[in-house]
């Protein structure tokens, strides 16, 4: 009944986004047979694709203060001192050479007077943030995508979804994926894995990102061992679409109404509630203190009639926001469907946007299992406990790089094959025994209930303002779901492309990383950055200038914190 | 099961549905679903999967307006982004043309290599 396909590899990269690319260009300069495997269609899944502004790198072309260290400075400062400085050095450092790799490889960013534009991003003290009009991310992967295509050690798996990493030491990993085209179990034996699949933030009722961003290299990690940390760090985007939603200008849009020149934020009641609670906050308030004053805006009741607050440029003279708001077509395309922000405010609400946490990584990219590695969003410690605007596209650029070439150096030093065969076996029936069991059901709980159910308990539980009952609520909520899942989905009998399969191993991975960040989430009693707890409302630099870090122990997990190493720059005052 | 009449709350949804390798004819099969002037056409394909038949095979990622552009298909006779435009009251829905259908609305890309530009023009509609 099942058909499996094998593949003997040097590098497996999983997950096909910036990172994934890079990772497999930098693997295929050393080793010859590198397998990249996208879960949906290379060069179109995942999240690279839909950045819209920028990749902060310090060239110094805006101001020629600016340099790799002050950006350092500020991406700590941002990540308020929970980022490890070390992979924060080696990001900075090498952004400029990675934007410039990508000119090579025919990328288009802006330019002005033959240098790279640089505009300025919110938390950077220079303008630093490259662009290519408003579609930096679709212009960045094409790019890439045309070069992995290009090299003949590349070979692309596409639509093909990971669902079990079995370690062995010494000799070459394995990973046991299914192809959503038939249901094909494919076994990869590799000799170096790099993880690549990004974050999580679909675990939460409304995201900000593609829908395949489920977790799912987060659970694999976690499952083969490695360390995890600062996955109580969630970002949420302040002032994500709400209504109207302005077709083709992505989620993130209503930040074109820029709040630093002048747009307004007030509830229903008409009140500018930020002026309130930060005097100056136009030009002061992140990405986490936005969030959270819209999110309690929006609980305590007063929030707009779709579930948001509003965002109104109204009172500036007509030609100005004709000219001003016409970046990336925003004003036009709101008038196309009957929106004229002359005249009128929008509604705006917080959205899940980017997990800070993730695998523990070394500036190899090297988690703590030997030839297991990371890179892009999947990894923390870059951003720490918030990050900056424009950091990620360039970020995932470096680490991923990085992963890539340190995996293919491993790879290198492993010979000979799997050790574990029997293994290998028994989890290939087990695989296989549990796709069956999802069809054979005939009745349960479909996967798209549980996903239904993971978003609202994370949303409720674990949102943008928490509290040690909520989180513990949260925790008991998802192990009795997990429980339930495990032992009822039931999908439908289709072998073809079958959207359910997809949805059933993608809601049990989101159940894993779920838990994951309501432990950790309740174990930090402090707030900080993207982590606000109303219990323990300020953060607390003497216990908390630390990591949590999980890792799978048995059937649970283990939990250890480990101060941060402030080897390049310390909190002020400290 | 008895349908419900169609009013002004309700979209009518026809898709093309087939499986060549369970050799059956392609047939047109008619869903009701809530119109929502708010959701786009691959929100209706998310409900109608979510809500009545978790067998419809479709692609989509991003889900947000072009920026993946994976999910394209032909709405009424065009073809276009299913996320780039709101819901109709009256849809049919079809695969893309001029690639082999593999089941429901998922055609069979991998014969874009060779001819990359065609393939192109339909995927970065706008």
């Amino acid at each position: 009944m099942w058909e499996t396909a094998r593949f003997d590899v040097d590098v497996l990269v999983i997950g096909g986004g910036g990172a994934g690319a890079m990772a497999a260009i930098w693997a295929s300069k050393e080793v010859p047979r590198v397998g990249l495997v996208d879960k949906g269609i290379f060069g179109k899944s995942g999240c690279t694709v839909m950045g819209a502004f920028s990749a902060c790198a310090a060239f110094g072309y805006g101001d020629p203060a600016d340099n790799p260290r002050v950006h350092m400075e500020d991406t700590i400062r941002g990540g308020q001192f929970l980022n490890q400085q070390e992979l924060v050095k080696v990001f900075t450092e090498e952004a400029p050479a990675k934007i410039e790799e990508l000119i090579s490889y025919g990328a288009r960013f802006d330019t002005e007077n033959g240098k790279l534009k640089q505009a300025m991003m919110p938390g950077h003290r220079y303008s630093r943030a490259c662009f290519h009009d408003r579609r930096t991310g679709p212009m960045i992967m094409g790019t890439l995508a045309r070069e992995v295509r290009k090299r003949p050690g590349i070979r692309l798996f596409e639509e093909v979804m990971i669902i079990d990493l079995i370690i062995n030491h010494q000799t070459p990993h394995y990973a046991i994926g299914v192809r959503w085209a038939d249901m094909a179990l494919v076994v990869f034996q590799a000799r170096a894995i790099v993880v690549t699949t990004g974050g999580g933030a679909q675990v939460y009722r409304h995201a900000t990102t593609s829908l395949d961003n489920t977790g799912d290299g987060l659970s694999l990690l976690f499952q083969a061992g490695a360390e995890l940390a600062d996955m109580e760090f969630v970002q949420f985007y302040p002032t994500a679409v709400c209504y109207p939603r302005p077709l083709g200008l992505g989620p993130t849009a209503p930040a074109f109404l820029g709040i630093r020149t002048g747009a307004k934020l007030y509830n229903a009641l008409g009140e500018e509630f930020m002026e309130k609670k930060m005097p100056g906050w136009r030009f002061k308030a992140t990405r986490d203190i936005l969030s959270q004053a819209i999110y309690k805006e929006i609980i305590e009741g007063r929030g707009s009639p779709h579930g948001g607050v509003y965002l109104d440029v109204s009172e500036f003279p007509p030609e100005m926001i004709e000219e001003q708001y016409e970046i990336g077509n925003y004003y036009q395309g709101l008038l196309r469907i009957g929106v004229d922000i002359r005249k009128r405010a929008i509604e705006t609400t917080v959205s899940a946007h980017f997990f800070m946490g993730g695998a523990r990584v070394n500036v190899k990219g090297e988690t703590n299992i030997p030839g297991l590695y990371a890179g892009g969003e999947a990894t923390a410690g870059y951003h720490g406990a918030n990050r900056l605007g424009g950091n990620a596209l360039s970020e995932i650029l470096v680490s991923g790089s990085r992963a890539g070439q340190f995996a293919a150096e491993r790879a290198k030093a492993v010979s000979g094959n799997g050790k574990d065969g029997e293994e290998l076996e028994r989890n290939l029936s087990a695989c296989q025994q549990r796709i069956g069991g999802y069809q054979s059901r005939g009745k349960g709980i479909r996967p798209v209930e549980v996903k239904k159910r993971i978003k609202d308990i994370m949303w409720e539980k674990a949102g943008v303002v928490r509290q040690g009952r909520g989180l513990e609520e949260g925790l008991n909520l998802l192990e009795e779901l997990q429980e339930e899942a495990e032992k009822n989905i039931w999908i439908c009998p289709e072998r073809r492309y079958n959207r359910e399969l997809l949805d059933a191993f993608e809601s049990l991975h989101m159940i894993r990383v779920s838990r994951l960040i309501l432990r950790a989430a309740l174990t930090r009693e402090e707030s900080r950055g993207a982590h606000f707890r109303e219990d323990f409302p300020f953060p607390d630099n003497d216990k908390w200038l630390a990591n949590i870090i999980l890792k799978k122990s048995g059937q649970g997990m283990d939990l250890r914190t480990e101060k941060v190493k402030l080897t390049e720059m310390r909190p002020e005052g400290l | 099961m008895k349908k419900p009449a169609p009013s002004s709350d309700l979209s009518r949804v026809k898709i093309l549905r087939s499986d060549p390798e369970k050799g059956f004819p392609p047939f047109f099969q008619e869903f009701l679903i809530p119109f929502e002037s708010e959701n786009t056409i691959l929100d209706s394909l998310y409900y109608i999967y979510s809500h009545l038949d978790g067998s419809l095979a479709f692609r989509g990622s991003c889900f947000a307006g072009g920026w993946c552009g994976v999910c394209t298909v032909k709405v009424n006779g065009k073809v276009l982004l299913p996320c780039r435009h709101f819901m109709d009251r009256e849809m049919v829905i079809e695969p893309l043309p001029g690639y082999p259908v593999v089941r429901d609305l998922i055609v069979d890309f991998s014969s874009r290599q060779k001819s990359n530009t065609a393939s192109k023009n339909q995927l970065q509609e706008g």
